[in-house]
């Protein structure tokens, strides 16, 4: 059945529909589904990623009708119109539109960056911790499950919330136990003694609720692992010791997140058991504080900068440690990065802002020869803080670190200019 | 949970679409209303923009840049609603320039400390669907005007400003603290909209003079004393009302809070005397056709004065 979703949207409610040709998953696989990118007027104009589930025709193989058949998509209808009434209440991105017309089922959902294509960058090492508070299933009372949570649907909302994407793998609980209407997830990202727990009640249809729970916590304990450790090698094999060991043998074996999940995950492999996620995050986050602790001077907490509006601002606060050590560079700046986002975006008060430049002063002072760390420094001082004296006293303090930079050299003969035209300006 | 009840907090915005291109609300492809294709649906300040005569406004945004005309903006005001006007440039089926134009009406209460943010939002509102809906519009797809012709196009022509970020152009909060004071306003607006029914300029001083000699302005929002500058005698500062031992229905609003406008729709409180009605209609009218011929004059001239440039 050919489906035409420029005819099919309001033109009212959508603006630049783009079809995608290609998108990972098992939907796309078969050409089960129609993919598409498109702006929603409504709602304050946000970025929406369509999903239409062509429903299969009553000639088609039992798979495609398993998946696709009018009954399965009117029944995911239902589910879904559920879930939406739920709204933030459970971890799963913003369903925009959900519709159920004979030809299929077309969702609407708010666009996210998935959690994969970061991972895969190298920039999740900061979202290990996140992703084991925004979901875990036990924070905000139970009631929902995810049958197949993996870094390809996880992802990261504008403002860096994680969030469960696939939806149709999202389920409420009814009764104590899950219907599992399509039970497609990724058996190799588990251990056998999971496997077959899962695999044994899904012969009912419907798994109860400590099983999810324990499936849930491992697969999103191993996402947030992926977030320190990098993609996960794939063997097609049930997860084990030696796939472990080969994974954790390409990671920083000083780094002590990477200590962290290595321990956490042998131990998980042989039990096919994670602890709860809280007392999990609680570890890691105490494991990171206490290996950075003993060196540097205490830094400005990023968590005490208001911790009210940072988290309406969405900013990460939860991994930014007390502390920084004065090696590892590279790792202290990207846990500054949700703060470099949300000053950009404006999400930072004038209060957070002068907060955030003494966090960079101190970062400076370890890493006085990183040139990032004094652009940052006077972007703020400069744009935000319009300050022209400290600016100037910053870039003569960068030059003494960096004296070959053409670009602090230029900075400074501005900075000079802006000084001197404020002083005159003043008097 | 919190921000859900922000969001909630703000009233619900109906919008009006406009363009030209589709057979609508009326048998041509002129500029006609698109949305609501109900006419019995429009209300108060929604119905205002029903009888106004558009091509000599039209006229006056065709040679302007697509950020000019996005820049113009109008809120019309009366005792409940406030109206948010926005334009933006499009092309019809021939690709010749054509216009889009959106309008949001909120019910409002002139006692609402947030009503500086509420105009904000509805401004941003108008202004964003404008821009959104002129690329929609943009040579005149067949699928959307069979939606516009079937009322598929949207499906309620109500909006949550509660999503809207705050138009930042103008400081909505001291124009509609400024506008408070004033009885007689009937909206405030950049000079090229003030014939949608606006009598305080969105500009200087210098503008608001000289779309004087054209509309009725009687002042303008003076950006750098955040405050409106009087520049007629038919504003009158809101007085405290005495207060009567028992007050009757109408004068329950508390001693100060105003609804701009005191009369009729649209209309200013002030009416010249009537033995000088007949003088200033004439001189309104002399004044009319004045404007329209140095339009006239001014048009061809821009129109010329590149070809020239080309040769």
């Amino acid at each position: 059945m050919k489906v035409d979703l420029h005819a099919m949207l309001p033109a009212g409610e959508w603006a630049n529909l783009q079809i995608l040709n290609q998108t990972p998953g098992m939907m796309a696989d078969k050409n089960w589904a129609l993919f598409a990118k498109a702006k929603r007027i409504r709602d304050g104009g946000k970025a929406a990623f369509i999903k239409f589930i062509v429903a299969a025709s009553p000639q088609a193989g039992d798979t495609t009708l398993l998946v696709t058949s009018g009954d399965r998509l009117k029944d995911l209808y239902e589910r879904l119109k559920h879930i939406q009434q739920r709204g933030a209440t459970v971890p799963i991105v913003s369903l925009l539109d959900i519709q159920h017309t004979e030809s299929g089922l077309l969702i609407a959902m708010e666009e996210v960056t998935p959690l994969r294509d970061i991972i895969d960058r190298g920039e999740a090492y900061h979202l290990s911790t996140k992703i084991l508070r925004d979901l875990d299933p036990d924070a905000d009372g139970n009631g929902w499950h995810h049958f197949d949570v993996c870094p390809n649907n996880i992802g990261l909302l504008p403002n860096e919330r994680c969030v469960l994407i696939d939806v149709e793998s999202f389920y409420l609980e009814a009764e104590g136990k899950y219907n599992i209407s399509v039970p497609a997830w990724k058996p190799f990202r588990a251990p056998r003694g999971l496997v077959v727990a899962v695999q044994v009640q899904l012969g009912t249809g419907r798994i109860d609720r400590s099983v999810a729970s324990r499936k849930l916590r491992f697969e999103v304990a191993l996402a947030a692992a992926e977030c320190v450790l990098g993609p996960i090698p794939l063997t097609g094999q049930n997860l084990d010791r030696p796939i472990i060991d080969a994974w954790v043998a390409n990671a920083d074996a000083t780094d002590p997140a990477v200590v962290f999940w290595k321990q956490e995950l042998l131990a998980a492999v042989e039990t096919a058991i994670f602890p709860p996620l809280q007392e999990l995050r609680e570890r890691l986050e105490s494991a990171i504080k206490s290996e950075l602790e003993p060196t540097g001077a205490p830094l400005v907490q990023l968590s005490s900068l208001g911790s009210e509006p940072l988290e309406a601002a969405g900013v990460v606060t939860s991994v930014l440690p007390s502390v920084l050590p004065q090696s590892e560079w590279f790792k202290e700046w990207t846990l500054v990065l949700p703060m470099v986002h949300a000053l950009r975006a404006g999400r930072l008060t004038g209060k957070q802002i002068i907060e955030y430049r003494q966090v960079l002063q101190q970062l400076a002072s370890r890493h006085p020869s990183q040139p990032d760390v004094w652009n940052e420094l006077l972007l703020v001082v400069i744009s935000f803080e319009k300050n022209p004296a400290l600016a100037l006293s910053l870039v003569t303090e960068a030059l003494q670190h960096i004296p070959d930079s053409d670009e602090l050299i230029r900075m400074r003969n501005i900075i000079q200019k802006w000084a001197r035209e404020r002083r005159h300006g003043s008097h | 949970m919190e921000a859900i009840n922000r969001i909630d907090n703000y009233p619900k915005a109906d919008v009006q679409l406009w363009g030209k291109g589709y057979r609508i609300s009326a048998d041509s492809e002129e500029f006609q209303r698109y949305l609501p294709k109900d006419p019995a649906e429009l209300k108060g300040l929604d119905r205002k923009i029903q009888t106004i005569s558009w091509g000599s406004l039209l006229e006056s945004l065709y040679p302007l840049r697509e950020a000019e005309v996005a820049g113009q903006q109008c809120v019309l005001f009366d005792a409940s609603d406030l109206l948010s006007v926005s334009f933006a440039k499009t092309e019809d089926r021939h690709r010749r320039p054509s216009l889009v134009l959106t309008t949001c009406i909120v019910a409002i209460d002139w006692r609402n400390p947030q009503l500086g943010e509420i105009t904000a939002r509805a401004v941003a509102l108008s202004s964003r669907l404008a821009t959104a809906y002129a690329d929609t519009l943009r040579g005149n797809p067949e699928n959307v005007g069979k939606q516009l012709r079937e009322n598929s196009f949207l499906t309620s022509r109500s909006f949550n400003l509660g999503e809207e970020q705050p138009d930042r152009t103008a400081e909505w909060a001291h124009v509609i603290s400024a506008v408070t004071k004033w009885n007689g306003i009937t909206g405030i607006s950049t000079p090229r909209l003030l014939s949608l029914g606006a009598n305080i300029v969105l500009g200087t001083k210098y503008e608001a003079e000289r779309a004087k000699q054209q509309s009725q302005v009687d002042g303008f929002f003076d950006a750098r004393d955040r405050d409106i500058k009087v520049l007629s005698d038919r504003l009158k500062l809101w007085e405290p009302r005495p207060q009567p031992s028992t007050p009757t229905r109408e004068e329950e609003r508390p001693a100060h809070s105003p609804s701009p406008v005191s009369s009729s729709l649209g209309e200013p409180t002030y009416q010249p005397s009537p033995e000088l009605y007949w003088v200033a209609e004439c001189l309104q009218q002399l004044t009319n056709s004045v404007d329209r011929l140095v339009g006239v004059a001014t048009d061809i001239l821009e129109r010329v004065t590149p070809e020239k440039r080309k040769r």
